[in-house]
């Protein structure tokens, strides 16, 4: 009983503790840089390349990587996942969309950069890589049984007064100047208030009130829809970590062994992360000594798939179209994650 | 009038849902608001991304969650 009062304890430290002021101010951006990309950004010219009659390879990259455009919710990923199948691209292209939508957001991506840039880099470069990859094969594998009702309509999107491309992009250039200013590494406070001030002038003279407002609102939608249950995982986090032995994750996860990887994916599979909580848990295992190549295979299997998920996507596609997806996810998390880990080990 | 919101339960589309209400209550019609959850059904309504709007058995909107005004005036030109 005493021990489960000091892990409550140790998580309302490692609470406390992870508030920083870098933090807060590294997050806020990324979230005003999600709300920018919600508001601004045209979905127009991406969702046509997921509709019946776009490019197959296109098709396939885009689905990999617009994942940071399109769903930013993540309930919309299953709808959008199941009319991409039957009425756009196919399986294919939906599979990757499925699994890409979730592991390759702004917020996430950003964050992973504090495990370290290896697991950073490396996670955005491997989700992308599996996500097709598995949608390639799911498209192998079951086209022949697919039946389409292909809708070209339904992928061509109507923007509603979108500002211009060019002011968009200088928006999000200077964000993401402002974040890389804010890191540990570069921490440079002067650049950092100058290209706040650039972003004022930018703003005033780009966005009018209703575009501005709008976009504020939408970011703070954002934040109170993820923070709450990021700080819950944070907390979770320090609370595990405190009960979790460190010897047993050393030797279960410790070594970049194909069991230890495999062991990592199948609990990121199953586990539930809600978004961004995946990292203070990682956080917290690679403290107790897990290897980053195990590290990595769980941040890649982990958003995309849970439990109670499983069940859904079952629902949609079928139990053997679901089964057989879970088993690509799960292999090919585990094997990026032994390579990966393998490299990291040379560096 | 029998109104339908498709959406999984998130915070989006219980925001249409409540803005809908809100709606209906200023225009003063008495309307049935059904929130559909199951994915296969909202799947039959043909949109490509949730939340999503129909009334009357037709799709009005989808994609983003509506303000109040933006409602009123879908309903208005779909009694």
């Amino acid at each position: 009983m005493e021990v489960f009062v000091d892990a409550m304890a140790e998580g309302g430290r490692a609470l406390g503790l992870y508030i920083t002021w870098q933090r807060v101010l590294g997050l806020t951006i990324a979230f005003f840089l999600s709300g920018a990309i919600q508001n601004f950004m045209s979905q127009k010219f991406v969702v046509k390349f997921l509709g019946p009659k776009s490019n197959k390879i296109l098709s396939f990259l885009v689905a990999a990587t617009s994942g940071a455009i399109l769903s930013v919710c993540s309930c919309s990923v299953l709808p959008m996942f199941a009319s991409i199948r039957k009425r756009g691209a196919g399986i294919g292209p939906a599979v990757t969309f499925l699994f890409a939508g979730p592991a390759i957001n702004i917020l996430a991506i950003t964050m992973t950069f504090e495990l370290g840039w290896d697991i950073g880099l490396t996670r955005i470069f491997c989700s992308v890589l599996i996500s097709i990859i598995i949608g390639v094969l799911m498209f192998l594998i079951f086209r022949k049984k697919e039946k389409t009702e292909q809708n070209e309509n339904l992928f061509m999107q109507n923007d509603e007064n979108n500002i211009k491309w060019w002011k968009s992009l200088m928006l999000f250039l200077t964000m993401i100047a402002m974040m890389l200013s804010g890191f540990k590494a570069i921490s440079n406070i002067i650049a950092t208030s100058v290209l706040f001030v650039v972003l004022i002038i930018e703003c005033l003279v780009f966005l009018k009130f209703k575009d501005f407002k709008e976009w504020v609102a939408s970011t703070c939608e954002l934040i109170k829809k993820i923070i709450p249950l990021f700080l819950v995982g944070v907390f979770l986090a320090g609370f595990l970590t405190y009960l979790i032995p460190k010897e047993f994750v050393v030797k279960v996860v410790g070594a970049n062994t194909i069991y230890g990887n495999l062991i990592s994916s199948v609990f990121g599979a199953f586990m539930y992360f809600a978004t961004l909580t995946e990292i203070p848990i990682v956080q917290g295992f690679l403290s107790l000594g897990m290897g980053r190549g195990s590290a990595l295979a769980m941040l890649l299997a982990g958003p995309s798939l849970s439990l109670p998920n499983m069940f859904v996507i079952g629902k949609v596609m079928g139990v053997k179209r679901t089964i057989t997806y879970i088993l690509l996810v799960v292999i090919f998390s585990t094997l990026m994650g032994l390579c990966c880990g393998a490299i990291f080990n040379l560096l | 009038m029998k109104i339908k919101i498709l959406g999984s339960g998130c915070p989006k589309c219980q925001k249409l849902e409540a803005n809908t209400k809100q709606a209906l209550k200023n225009l003063g019609i008495v309307a049935d608001v059904d929130h559909v959850k199951d994915i296969v059904k909202i799947m039959d309504y043909n949109i490509l991304k949730t939340p999503g709007l129909v009334v009357d058995g037709k799709v009005i909107a989808s994609g983003k969650v509506l303000d109040i005004e933006n409602i009123e005036k879908l309903i208005k030109s779909n009694i």
